[in-house]
């Protein structure tokens, strides 16, 4: 029923295809951007409908700023644009939508002006109102998962259909990077608007209409998410004519798929069967460098944790290396620094490599040195988070620690840290962005929600250093405030750093140009079958 | 009291009653192979610091994902380098153990329930009866899986979860035999010559219909045991790294085509207690039927 299901658009394609051509005896095959020579790629033999098989489904609705989920974002990437785009390492912002953009002398207005030609999947032209209706219902719409990143920006205007003028309370350095983060992308102005309204029925939302490269015409739940190609694409049309996307939550079936040629593209390849899947034919697999931690969250507040030797010499006896062997196979880095390797990451930052011996010598001289009994709270069905926990049990035993691994509902586990009810817990971290601003303020600023990642550390000074931090323009003075940063944090140890994780996929070697971008997106608009 | 008041001594009681209780239990060989397979678990379960080399909890990251018939590891490793056969024995004691905790408290309050509702009758028969339909409206592991997440994991808390649950079956065996025992010559007997509804129920009345309740409690611990590997593979049961067959099958599905051992074995030992379990029950219905 499937193939049979997959094969009617690849006919009727083909079908027009041989028409088109028979109409036009002068056929320019591929390359040309221009809208309407898609007819002549379908015509060619090789299928051009792309299988994945993916670990999750979407739950937030396709709406740029109303998403909270990685699923629903990945797509969101795919249909809709933002004015800057992160560069494919993550690290530094490049043109989007935008072409052109300045700031003021006093840094408080910055002004963008808008690539001509753009249009969205429906073929209307995208113009500077649109812009503004998206952002600010990015920024101050009702059903809006990130004001907070927004809260900088005084007010967005444009005075004419070419140009976005953004007013500033004060001025913000990571507004650039804000800009490029999934949740500024771009809605036809009307549509924006009516996704906030009370009473718009969100099932709406997963039919789209964006500038991005493909475009969805609606989802059920259960159903495959299916991707259109967008001929309007501003950055020329997309090699496949469509993404099928299903989901396949066990790992093991999305490999065996995989290499039973059932699917062309899998995402969460487990990290031990990289290699193995490397020596076959046919299929590749590879772990991208993503802005992604893994680490173990100390609440400060709970005796003997409250003691700064305590929780370094925690530190110092976790075998990270040990842990990305066994855990990871391999397929990490040692974390060094509190923050994940994005901008401003001090990689000299020295950090706590294992040393057995010193973690013994803190422990002694602590608080906690008759040893103490310690929960350590692990999502249930996270197995990495798991068999993290199972290794760190058997080190931290070393030092009189007795910890209790107590596996819980993730909705039960962010309950309890949020409410401080943890002495320690297994987490990780993604950057939704490129600019360390995100992860600083929600991981180390102290005193109010999130209370420092719910670790309830609280340093006034640290905190005055953050905020200066987001407003300093000068990007060497930054870079030094933050190595600053990263530095009293990792001396007060209100965490146990342990990998950089990397984001793994698997594809068929006809599979061309799949990559994982540094904030863990994938693009299909460069993706196309080679042969 | 009545019975004296009548001048019926107990001793007349006791001769009327064997003639309906004495049933020997005859061995078939069904039952001998259960037995004796059950037998064998059980020496593995006392005896496991004997017959294992190796602290099942012990981890050897320089000896991770040996095949079985490993030198040292006759069963293998796991991701972690821990002796899967020191493992799987261990887990048999607390397999066991679970089996037999969670069905002795539904067996006992079920068992008793059903003969008192089916003797009594009325409105208590009415009443539980209820409560049994409503228990009954869920499916067993949903509902279980519904207390244990109000109740957070652990072992205790699985004994509640299937102890709650796990009584309805018993309930409504021991109901149904005795709604047709009731009227039965001895009972009237009983009753005609004062005896009380408590000694009727548990002198007269509950040796003949424990029976298949008691043939049931085999199934139930295959059932008990394949609940509380269920719920460990679900996370909710023992905690890591405590070895747990359900919990050892989830560790290693993750390692499915790179080390089938450490998912497949655990599974057999299941599969050798549940067989082990259930013969024996099929052996005491044989038994009962011919």
């Amino acid at each position: 029923m499937f193939l049979e299901k997959a094969r009617w658009p690849l006919i009727a394609a083909a079908i027009a295809g041989l028409l088109l051509s028979a109409c036009a005896p002068t056929s320019t095959g591929t390359g040309s951007p221009t809208p309407g020579t898609s007819a002549s790629a379908s015509a060619s033999p090789v299928s051009k409908v792309l299988r994945m098989a993916r670990n999750a489904e979407p739950f937030s609705p396709f709406v740029p700023w109303q998403i909270d989920d990685n699923p629903a974002l990945f797509i969101s990437v795919n249909v809709y644009d933002t004015l800057l785009r992160t560069t494919k390492d993550g690290t530094s912002v490049e043109a989007g939508l935008a072409t052109k953009w300045e700031s003021s002398a006093d840094g408080l207005t910055w002004t963008f002006t808008l690539k001509d030609g753009v249009k969205f999947s429906d073929g209307s032209a995208m113009k500077a109102s649109d812009v503004k209706a998206s952002l600010d219902m990015a920024r101050a719409g009702e059903k809006s998962a990130w004001k907070d990143v927004y809260v900088a920006i005084k007010e967005v205007s444009a005075p004419d259909d070419k140009t976005v003028k953004i007013a500033l309370k004060q001025p913000y350095a990571p507004l650039l990077s804000v800009l490029a983060m999934f949740s500024s992308a771009v809605l036809p102005e009307a549509m924006a608007k009516a996704t906030d309204t009370k009473d718009y029925d969100n099932t709406l939302a997963w039919k789209t209409k964006g500038t991005g490269a493909y475009y969805s015409e609606g989802w059920k739940k259960g159903d495959p998410i299916i991707l259109k190609r967008n001929t309007n694409y501003w950055r020329g049309t997309p090699a496949l004519d469509e993404v099928r996307i299903e989901y396949i939550p066990d790992d093991n079936t999305r490999v065996l798929k995989l290499q039973g040629g059932e699917t062309d593209v899998v995402d969460f390849v487990p990290f031990s069967q990289i290699a193995a899947l490397n020596t076959q034919p046919n299929v590749k697999a590879q772990t991208f460098t993503i802005q992604q931690t893994a680490f173990v969250g100390f609440n400060t507040s709970k005796p003997p944790l409250n003691d700064v030797k305590v929780r370094q010499a925690l530190n110092y006896a976790t075998d990270k290396e040990a842990i990305i062997k066994n855990v990871y196979f391999g397929q990490a880095k040692v974390m060094n620094s509190p923050i994940p390797q994005g901008t401003y990451w001090d990689k000299n930052l020295v950090g706590y490599p294992y040393d057995l011996e010193k973690a013994k010598a803190l422990m002694a001289s602590s608080s906690g040195a008759a040893g103490f009994k310690m929960d350590m709270q692990v999502r249930s069905g996270n197995t990495n988070m798991a068999n993290t926990a199972v290794i760190l049990k058997d080190a931290w035993a070393k030092l009189g620690v007795t910890v209790d691994i107590q596996t819980l509902d993730t909705a039960v586990v962010r309950t309890n840290y949020r409410a401080g009810d943890y002495m320690s817990t297994t987490q990780a971290w993604t950057n939704d962005m490129n600019d360390p601003t995100e992860i600083v303020n929600y991981a180390m600023r102290g005193g109010a929600s999130p209370f420092a990642y719910w670790t309830r550390y609280n340093n006034p000074d640290l905190n005055d250093k953050i905020t200066k931090a987001d407003l300093e323009q000068d990007a060497t003075k930054r870079a030094a405030l933050y190595a600053e940063i990263q530095k009293i944090y990792s001396d007060a140890a209100p965490i146990a750093p342990i990998a950089y994780l990397g984001a793994t996929a698997g594809w068929r070697s006809n599979v061309d140009g799949f990559f994982i971008d540094g904030l863990s997106y994938y693009r299909f608009e460069d993706v196309k079958f080679n042969k | 009291m009545s019975e004296k008041a009548l001048g019926v001594g107990p001793a007349q009681l006791t001769r009327v009653t064997p003639v309906v209780r004495a049933r020997k239990v005859r061995l078939n060989s069904t039952l001998l192979t259960g037995l004796g397979l059950l037998g064998l678990v059980v020496l593995v379960a006392i005896a496991a610091p004997l017959l294992t080399p190796y602290d099942p909890i012990a981890q050897q990251f320089t000896e991770s994902f040996l095949p079985p018939f490993s030198p040292g590891h006759i069963l293998g490793t796991d991701n972690f380098g821990r002796d899967i056969w020191s493992r799987i024995a261990y887990s048999t004691r607390l397999d066991l153990q679970i089996g037999l905790l969670s069905v002795l408290f539904p067996f006992i309050f079920g068992g008793l329930m059903g003969i008192a509702t089916g003797y009594l009758g009325g409105k208590l028969d009415t009443f539980l009866m209820r409560i049994v339909d409503v228990l009954m409206a869920f499916p067993f592991l949903i509902l279980v899986i519904a207390i244990m997440s109000i109740l957070g994991p652990g072992l205790t808390n699985l004994y509640i979860a299937v102890g709650v649950v796990g009584w309805i079956p018993y309930a409504r065996i021991t109901r149904g035999e005795t709604l047709a025992t009731r009227h039965l010559e001895y009972v009237l007997a009983a009753r005609t010559i004062g005896c009380s509804s408590g000694r009727i129920m548990l002198r007269h009345i509950l040796p003949n219909v424990i029976a298949p309740a008691l043939i049931y409690v085999f199934t139930g611990m295959v059932l008990a045991i394949l609940t509380g590997a269920t719920l460990s593979f679900l996370g909710l049961g023992p905690q890591p790294p405590t070895p747990e067959w359900g919990a050892m099958i989830a560790e290693g599905r993750q390692f499915l085509l790179l080390a089938w051992w450490m998912t497949t074995l655990p599974g057999l030992a299941l599969l050798v207690v549940g067989v082990a379990l259930s013969l024996i029950g099929d052996g005491l219905a044989e038994n009962r039927g011919g």
